[in-house]
């Protein structure tokens, strides 16, 4: 069998490992909807102001609300494979038409911040692991010591302290300047303006995470038996540096940008509403104030899909970057 | 035990770090003592600069004192972040030590479990569970626990399975020991040592999730955090930068002097560890 097809099946298989993780979640999804206080209905006949009981038994059973639970779970699990997540009462919307209108804006949140993170932090580990115990080493140390430990929000807000509201640098939220209609290059360059502050704010953890780890998978390549033959062969150690080190290090620290991506969804719901920038993160804080548990469950079981796919992307990823592993 | 004390003593980050963290929970045990108001009480002018009228770090938009706030918000921060993690860890170490041992059938439906858990984004699942169960100490503590524990298991797993076909396990068996028995007794005491390390680490990351939060407005509404006093001063930030300032200071603080601990016990719990890097 050759390489590529073996890695064909490898995806394919990979792909059935996830059907089961989806599944699950959708389970503990339904189950979490069922802890809640009040159904649909209440949610409704609070919404309306006043319901007779005739009325909402009645309602129950359009609903399918008055069926066993196992029943109840069936249609459920049916709704979500279709892709009806639910209706959203407080914005009269289908959940998965709000879902979708909010996903480009987060989409390009989480794209930018994992270039930010990964190249800088994959940049300052190289760094500090080409200048172990120099002062260099021990300011990127303490600097990522440092962000590893200051909450998101925090940082999102002395960043609008200082450079929206002290600098004027950048707008203080939002996606876009909403009064100015702009397009083409002009809309671009707006939306990167607002984009700054969000991103730097989001990648800062992941910075510092990178970092650290990319520090230690130099330091312990650089202890590999193929580095002393390289040595020994007469190669450069800028050679030995960027060429042969620098490729294995990386491995770690790419399995790594894929497992964050669950973390990296929580941390947008925590910097979209400090930002007001509108995503789904955003659109979690606004279904939390206004108590839109399908929305929220809606927002939760689709970044769970998405943590599923990312990860079987990385894997595939991963066996292109490194043909030692194996993929049957 | 003097031992293990002058292997963490080398690291002089560490003993930084452990002092910071005993200043603060001195802080926290003395804090009714040290603000005997309730921190929720309007005592002075609102949105006070620090160091006036009387407010060490200022006064809020209502007049709530922030420095109270926060003497006040420590009780809440180390009491969430230690006994969440107790609480995981010990999910952890139930999960974990069935995997590891068993091994076989049992190992595999854990682990899947396990893995389920590890892939739903940790943050909204809280965000979730908290919402669901109404925002107080036990819900945080519970939602805390539910996300964090997979990570403890996964290790103590790794930990069993190394430990199990040990000459001194198999002495034991042909001993007739139970099998709870040589879990408890005998194996679990050998993985203590990254049990803690990690269990340290954890304390961290639990007083940050709970204070991302409090700040989404997802705390105990009777207790002060200092996540609740970032999320209740950000409408002011363009007035009242303090407000939300010291409380960040304060999470930062004693998050970076938990992880400092964290590491020096990682030095002196794994000293072969440190001695060859």
């Amino acid at each position: 069998m050759t390489r590529s097809t073996k890695i064909f099946k490898y995806v394919g298989k990979r792909l059935l490992q996830g059907v089961p993780i989806i599944l699950a979640i959708v389970i503990i999804n339904f189950f979490l909807l069922n802890l809640a206080e009040g159904d649909a209905v209440d949610v409704l006949a609070g919404e309306a102001g006043s319901a007779t009981p005739e009325y909402m038994a009645q309602l129950r059973q359009k609903f399918g609300l008055d069926q066993p639970l196992p029943i109840q779970l069936m249609v459920y699990l049916k709704n979500v494979l279709s892709l009806d997540l639910g209706y959203s009462f407080r914005h009269d919307m289908p959940v998965n038409e709000l879902i979708f209108d909010r996903f480009a804006a987060t989409g390009l949140l989480m794209t930018s911040t994992i270039i930010l993170a990964v190249g800088f932090g994959v940049l300052l580990g190289l760094l500090a692991a080409m200048r172990l115990n120099t002062w260099k080493d021990a300011v990127i140390t303490v600097f990522a010591l440092i962000t590893y430990a200051t909450p998101l929000f925090w940082v999102g807000l002395m960043m609008i302290v200082v450079f929206s509201l002290k600098l004027g640098w950048f707008p203080t939220s939002g996606m876009t300047n909403v009064a100015a209609f702009y397009e083409g290059w002009d809309y671009v360059k707006d939306v990167s303006r607002h984009l700054v502050l969000p991103t730097i704010t989001l990648s800062l953890f992941y910075l510092a995470l990178y970092t650290r780890m990319m520090r230690a998978s130099m330091l312990e390549q650089y202890g590999q038996d193929y580095v002393v033959t390289a040595r020994a062969k007469g190669l450069t150690e800028r050679r030995i540096t960027y060429v042969h080190v620098l490729r294995n290090a990386l491995l770690p620290v790419v399995t790594m940008a894929g497992v964050q991506v669950g973390a990296l969804i929580g941390g947008s719901v925590i910097v979209e509403s400090v930002f007001a920038w509108p995503g789904l993160g955003m659109l979690a804080f606004e279904s939390l104030f206004a108590r839109d548990l399908n929305l929220l469950l809606g927002i939760f079981l689709l970044s769970s899909m998405l943590v599923v796919a990312v990860n079987l992307i990385v894997d595939i990823i991963y066996c292109f970057l490194d043909p030692r592993i194996e993929v049957n | 035990m003097s031992d293990f004390w002058s292997r963490y003593r080398r690291n002089y980050a560490a003993v930084f770090g452990l002092a910071v963290v005993v200043l603060i929970l001195i802080m926290a045990l003395t804090a009714s003592f040290l603000y005997p108001n309730d921190p929720f009480r309007l005592i002075g002018k609102p949105l006070s600069e620090p160091f006036t009228n009387g407010f060490l770090l200022g006064s809020d938009s209502l007049g709530r004192d922030v420095a109270s706030g926060i003497v006040h918000g420590a009780k809440t921060s180390l009491l969430i972040g230690f006994v969440a993690t107790i609480v995981s860890v010990f999910i952890g170490i139930f999960f974990g030590a069935f995997a590891g041992y068993f091994g076989g059938r049992v190992d595999d439906i854990l682990m899947r479990v396990t893995e389920i858990f590890q892939t739903i984004p940790s943050f909204i699942f809280a965000i979730l569970l908290v919402a669901i169960m109404k925002p107080s100490i036990v819900s945080i503590v519970i939602a805390i626990a539910v996300v964090s524990w997979p990570g403890v298991a996964r290790l103590v797993r790794g930990e069993f399975l190394a430990i199990k076909n040990r000459e001194f396990v198999q002495a034991c068996h042909t001993l007739g020991m139970g099998d709870f028995r040589i879990m408890l007794r005998e194996i679990l005491p050998n993985c203590l040592s990254p049990i803690i390390v990690v269990g340290s680490l954890m304390i961290a990351t639990a007083i940050l999730i709970e204070s991302g939060l409090a700040f989404l407005g997802l705390g105990d509404p009777n207790i002060m955090s200092w996540g609740f006093l970032i999320g209740a001063g950000r409408t002011m930030l363009r007035s009242a930068w303090w407000v939300c300032t010291f409380p960040g200071v304060a999470i930062l603080i004693t998050v970076l002097a938990i992880n400092l601990i964290g590491e020096g016990l990682n030095d002196a719990l794994n000293p072969r560890l440190k001695e060859r890097q």
